[in-house]
């Protein structure tokens, strides 16, 4: 298990777990609290750019491929992951506008406007939807590795 | 982590200015029509299930939002897989089909 930061594959499916992790615990103002929450959602900053600086190469060729595949699966996973990105942003950016502590931490002083108390709330729920079809697009990936990961985890 | 180490700081610098820009037109949408009917109407229903906390344990109130994304995530994902291995099945029963049908 120790030598995953060697293999490619197998660090990006560490990063990834933790990245998901993450995710799921971040979307639970609920549970955190809301503070905890938004400082929390700042450190997910870092597992959202590990895992794109993970992917790079597949960013790269994305475009290209995304003009010359024939697969619609394939398209289709790609037009999602650049949503995705997009959709990640927008919780974001909805969620600093509308911070109770995150910005009066840094002396920033904003009106919490209702439009983006809405946008952060709705699109934070839609984004576990669309993270469920990421995951599912992948799922044979997933599978692969999480045996794999498991196989060298018992020395097999 | 030696492949995030690679060329790191040319990759995070174009991230992190592509997410800036993007991140930019997104805080420009309130100033849309959209944003202004929106704070004018005010909320709501924004938070209404807050106020329901009262008879719930400590222990349920950490679970219970937890499984809310779990089963918000997982139930997607389980309906696009089972969607995928239908869409497969029928692809690969339609080729056999029309396979036959060309050989007879």
């Amino acid at each position: 298990m120790a030598d995953w930061k060697q293999n490619l594959q197998q660090t990006r499916y560490v990063m990834d777990a933790l990245f998901l992790l993450s995710f799921i615990v971040v979307s639970a103002p609920k549970a955190t609290g809301v503070v905890l929450h938004e400082w929390l959602s700042v450190l997910f900053i870092v597992p959202f750019f590990i895992h794109i600086l993970l992917h790079w190469n597949w960013i790269k060729s994305s475009l290209t491929r995304l003009i010359e595949s024939r697969s619609f699966k394939e398209r289709f996973s790609i037009v999602s992951c650049y949503l995705l990105y997009v959709w990640m942003l927008l919780v974001f950016v909805s969620g600093v506008l509308v911070s109770v502590s995150l910005l009066p931490a840094l002396n920033i002083d904003l009106a919490i406007q209702d439009f983006w108390l809405k946008i952060h709330i709705q699109s934070g729920k839609l984004m576990m939807p669309m993270i469920g079809i990421h995951l599912a697009l992948y799922w044979n990936w997933i599978k692969r590795f999480s045996k794999s990961m498991l196989m060298q985890g018992r020395g097999v | 982590m030696k492949y995030l180490q690679r060329n790191w700081r040319s990759r995070l610098l174009m991230t992190l200015l592509i997410s800036s820009l993007l991140s930019i037109l997104l805080v420009a949408l309130d100033q849309s029509e959209w944003a202004a009917q929106v704070n004018a109407q005010g909320m709501e229903s924004g938070n209404g299930g807050e106020h329901h906390k009262g008879n719930k344990s400590a222990v349920l109130m950490m679970i219970l939002p937890i499984l809310k994304v779990m089963i918000l995530t997982g139930v997607p994902m389980f309906l696009t897989i089972l969607l995928m291995k239908i869409l497969i099945t029928f692809k690969r029963f339609t080729y056999r089909r029309t396979q036959k049908i060309v050989s007879d």
